[in-house]
């Protein structure tokens, strides 16, 4: 984390999770960035990445895992959409993008 | 008593006095330790998560335990007790097995497709959303600086 901010650059993570959830996965993994909480999945839908009938006892869909990396202009300069859940994005590749972005 | 019991009585050791076999409850705790270890240690480890390089191995080797129960519980069943058991037990870590190799290679990549909004965004989409802290955290509050902005499923 300290790598990404020292290339001026932040994180941010949105699940459907309540905000009281995502505060205990904060302070147990002691993350520092920012876990947002999109309850009913607006900004899940506004980014396409509903996955329907995953969370058949909860009201709103989840999320697909996606993850992008924005510019300082919010334009979208690289994304990864993986097709398995289990495997996670080294966060060496994330830096290695922010590395190529002025 | 029948004849055939009679026969089979004679030549087999009463049942007090053969061995336990010790492979038929190894076998599938092997197998289920290899199956859990997977969900609550290894896959914190990036290169274990995708693809379980020592939870592969423990499987099968719990299999292979195993089959050495069902080889000493049918083929020298003179000697070790437990051919139920061993059959058993043979069933529930071929399962466990099979299970979580199907989990690994098709479970988990049970995913939408990519869909044509997502392929399609080149500016994100503004958002105001709420985090841990309860604070509003907007899009536009990072404008001039890098950002990850990354989805997951989450613990609902």
């Amino acid at each position: 984390m300290d790598e990404i901010r020292a290339l001026d650059s932040e994180v941010l993570a949105i699940s459907i999770d309540a905000p009281e959830q995502s505060r205990k996965l904060a302070a147990k993994k002691r993350l520092s960035f920012s876990l947002l909480s999109d309850p009913e999945a607006q900004v899940i839908e506004l980014f396409g990445l509903r996955h329907p009938g995953a969370n058949p006892m909860g009201e709103a869909d989840i999320a697909r895992p996606a993850t992008f990396i924005l510019d300082r202009e919010g334009h979208i300069v690289w994304k990864i959409i993986p097709d398995n859940w289990r495997i996670r994005i080294r966060p060496q590749t994330l830096i290695d993008q922010l590395g190529l972005i002025e | 008593m029948s004849l055939k019991n009679k026969k089979s009585a004679a030549s087999v050791t009463p049942l007090s006095t053969r061995r336990r076999n010790h492979s038929v409850w190894l076998g599938p705790l092997i197998v289920f330790l290899g199956a859990v270890s997977y969900f609550i240690y290894f896959a914190q480890f990036p290169v274990l998560r995708d693809f379980p390089w020592i939870n592969f191995p423990v499987l099968f080797l719990g299999c292979w335990v195993n089959l050495i129960a069902i080889k000493r519980a049918f083929g020298r069943s003179d000697h070790f007790r437990g051919k139920l058991m061993a059959a058993l037990s043979m069933a529930f870590s071929i399962l466990l097995t099979a299970l979580f190799a199907g989990y690994i290679g098709y479970i988990s990549y049970q995913l939408p497709a990519p869909t044509e909004t997502t392929q399609g965004l080149s500016i994100a989409p503004e958002f105001v959303l709420s985090d841990q802290n309860g604070q509003e955290v907007g899009l536009s509050d990072f404008r001039g600086k890098k950002l990850i902005v990354t989805f997951y499923r989450g613990h609902w």
